[in-house]
């Protein structure tokens, strides 16, 4: 499993793992959608971009996340998969765009088995790190 | 009194003031300390989260009055914790939004009825699927007021409940029985970015996931004859609680807030807090100005939102039942915030003066003879609405003086979770839940097997010691208990 749910009495909270950080990014993304419903059920029929800049921090990671949010929240976007890019600025390996095409549909009560709502990425406890196994993170979402 | 002892509860020590409040002495950056009401008992689900930590933590705000204050629901939330309180100073102090919380105004109301368990008994299941379908729950639902234009949004959000309720959703004689009558004076609807405005435009009168919830209830036990006589509950009275906030349209404002501050209030204002999550700015700044604004839009919106369902129910209970309002009696106790901050006078060393109080997951309890209750409840005080799990009950409170002097007059606002979503889920296996809410006597409708799974009883502390708690130190008196009947959930 690319993400584990953690013990959190009020909300959930997701450890991500992954070999780079591209992969990293893209399954904190499917935990993240996967909170709203079964992705399995997710057809690739329709693709969304979006786009975060800065220091590949704790910020950044959340703030990717706060934007794939945004696709569900403003026309009920659902994602099943993530293809992320990081362009380094001026050659820089930690100023970084990142650049993520996600593919899915719109959520569809008929078809989509209902999870939970998402109130909103949180900051609380978020964890973005370089591993010798590879790359670890951990963010918190208000349910 | 006992003796007092000290404890360390997940490495946090404490040191016990009375019979159910622990002092977390001031250590580090903590400006203040810290104090929890719990029993001994209760204490020990604390030991596996992190709630006290995040008590510690908000004693880190820059202008903090007196003591970070955990209630007895309190459990592990994000940067505050849930069931957390705090004042800050007004001039010097900073407010923030995750001291609010996302879901702005999230709070209850309750209505009472003139209807018996003996009336209703037989049609708990007709009027849970009725209201099922009437109220939109869950995930991507529209809310039951239609499709609002911005301009619509807008009038909300600087006018406050009574816009809906002038556009026929309820009784001019609901606002008074709303807290604050359900207006902030400060709220500006241009100081909620279009986001918001968007999300919100869709959400009015939808009750949301989670722990969300409308219920149907009897009152079970009275306590206190006379407050009840005031609130208008009897034994035996059927009555409708309604939890909701402000739904997209708050979590916008708060995340727009705490996204700004989180770089704001470090590079800006030089403000380091142990949990980003808690970022915060000056309350006289032009960031924190502007946030203020927004939260009280936001707040109008959350309670317009609890108004618009509350005209629902009242048009499935006559419709269901085939009875006229005035046979039904489907009137509003009252609507209480849980997740709000507001500028309120309290004394701090021995002098009056105005905070901004930050509630987490807590209620205001204002006492006997406050300014800000309405004059039907000056003489006995706050009505503070309490709700429990879906299986046990839920409680009717009153406010008191000792909640001033000792909690800047707050009390909890709920049982509080024990169980994260995970371990309840897991600790549902092979159990049959429909049967195990029959055997409560619940009719229970929800989306999913999952939210019921979620949200079962065990996975919350039994509210009934949770007031026993505030009710032991005075901070807030008994007044009545409500068993549910039915429910609808996310």
């Amino acid at each position: 499993m690319p993400f584990t749910e953690l013990p959190h009495t009020g909300d959930i909270r997701y450890r991500v793992t992954g070999a780079t950080r591209e992969e990293l990014f893209a399954d904190a993304a499917k935990a993240l959608f996967s909170t709203i419903t079964d992705l399995d059920k997710v057809e690739a029929k329709d693709e969304r971009r979006i786009e975060a800049f800065g220091q590949v921090d704790e910020e950044l990671f959340i703030n990717f996340l706060r934007k794939a949010l945004d696709l569900f929240n403003d026309d009920g976007f659902v994602a099943r998969d993530c293809r992320i890019t990081f362009l380094g600025i001026d050659g820089s390996d930690w100023l970084c765009s990142i650049q993520a095409t996600l593919t899915g549909e719109r959520f569809d009560r008929k078809k989509h088995p209902y999870r939970t709502e998402i109130k909103a990425v949180t900051y609380h406890g978020a964890e973005l790190k370089q591993t010798q196994e590879g790359w670890k993170a951990t963010f918190t979402l208000d349910l | 009194m006992t003796k007092h002892s000290e404890l360390a509860i997940g490495g946090i020590r404490l040191v016990q003031r009375t019979e159910n409040s622990w002092e977390i002495p001031k250590e580090g950056g903590m400006r203040v300390p810290g104090r929890v009401y719990a029993s001994r008992k209760m204490l020990g689900d604390l030991d596996h989260d992190r709630a006290l930590e995040q008590v510690k933590n908000v004693a880190y705000l820059p202008g903090i009055l007196e003591v970070s204050l955990g209630m007895p629901d309190i459990h592990w939330g994000y940067g505050f914790p849930i069931g957390g309180v705090a004042a800050t100073d007004i001039e010097t102090g900073v407010i923030s939004p995750g001291g609010v919380g996302y879901d702005i105004n999230c709070g209850v109301r309750l209505m009472r009825s003139n209807l018996h368990l003996d009336d209703v008994k037989p049609k708990v299941r007709d009027l849970v699927v009725a209201l099922f379908a009437a109220i939109p729950t869950g995930v991507g639902s529209e809310g039951a007021a239609g499709t609002l234009s911005i301009e619509e949004v807008d009038r909300i959000l600087n006018g406050g409940v009574g816009v809906v309720i002038r556009k026929g959703f309820g009784s001019p004689e609901d606002q008074e029985r709303i807290e604050q009558q359900g207006f902030l004076s400060w709220a500006d609807a241009s100081a909620v970015s279009d986001r918001a405005k968007q999300r919100g435009s869709k959400q009015l009168g939808s009750l949301g996931s989670g722990n969300h919830f409308l219920e149907i209830q009897v009152v079970e036990e009275i306590f206190d004859e006379e407050a009840a006589r005031v609130f208008s509950l009897e034994k035996g009275m059927i009555t409708v609680l309604i939890h909701s906030g402000s739904r997209g349209l708050g979590y916008q404002v708060c995340d727009d807030a705490v996204h700004a501050f989180t770089r704001i209030g470090r590079e800006k204002y030089g403000i380091e807090l142990p949990d980003p999550e808690l970022c915060s700015v000056p309350l006289h700044s032009p960031e924190g100005e502007q946030y203020w604004a927004a939260m009280a839009a936001a707040a109008h919106f959350a309670w317009s939102n609890r108004q618009v369902m509350m005209h629902v129910v009242r048009q499935v209970f006559r419709e269901t039942l085939r009875m006229p309002d005035r046979t039904l009696g489907m009137d509003l106790v009252y609507d209480v915030c849980h997740n709000i901050a507001k500028k309120e006078e309290h004394v701090i060393n021995g002098k009056k003066q105005m905070c901004c109080v930050h509630r987490k997951g807590a209620t205001r309890a204002c006492p006997p003879g406050h300014p800000d209750l309405p004059e039907i409840y000056r003489e006995t005080g706050q009505p503070v609405l309490v709700p429990g799990d879906m299986g046990r009950a839920s409680y009717v409170l009153k406010g008191t003086q000792k909640a001033m002097t000792e909690t800047f007059g707050s009390c909890c606002h709920g049982a509080g979770r024990v169980m994260s979503r995970h371990a309840s889920m897991r600790a549902c296996k092979g159990r049959n839940l429909r049967d195990e809410m029959d055997r409560f006597g619940v009719e229970v409708r929800a989306h999913g097997y999952r939210t019921i799974a979620e949200e079962m009883p065990h996975a919350y502390k039994d509210v009934s010691e949770v007031v026993q708690v505030m009710h032991d130190e005075g901070i807030s008196l008994k007044v009545a208990k409500l068993r549910p009947l039915g429910v609808i959930k996310g």
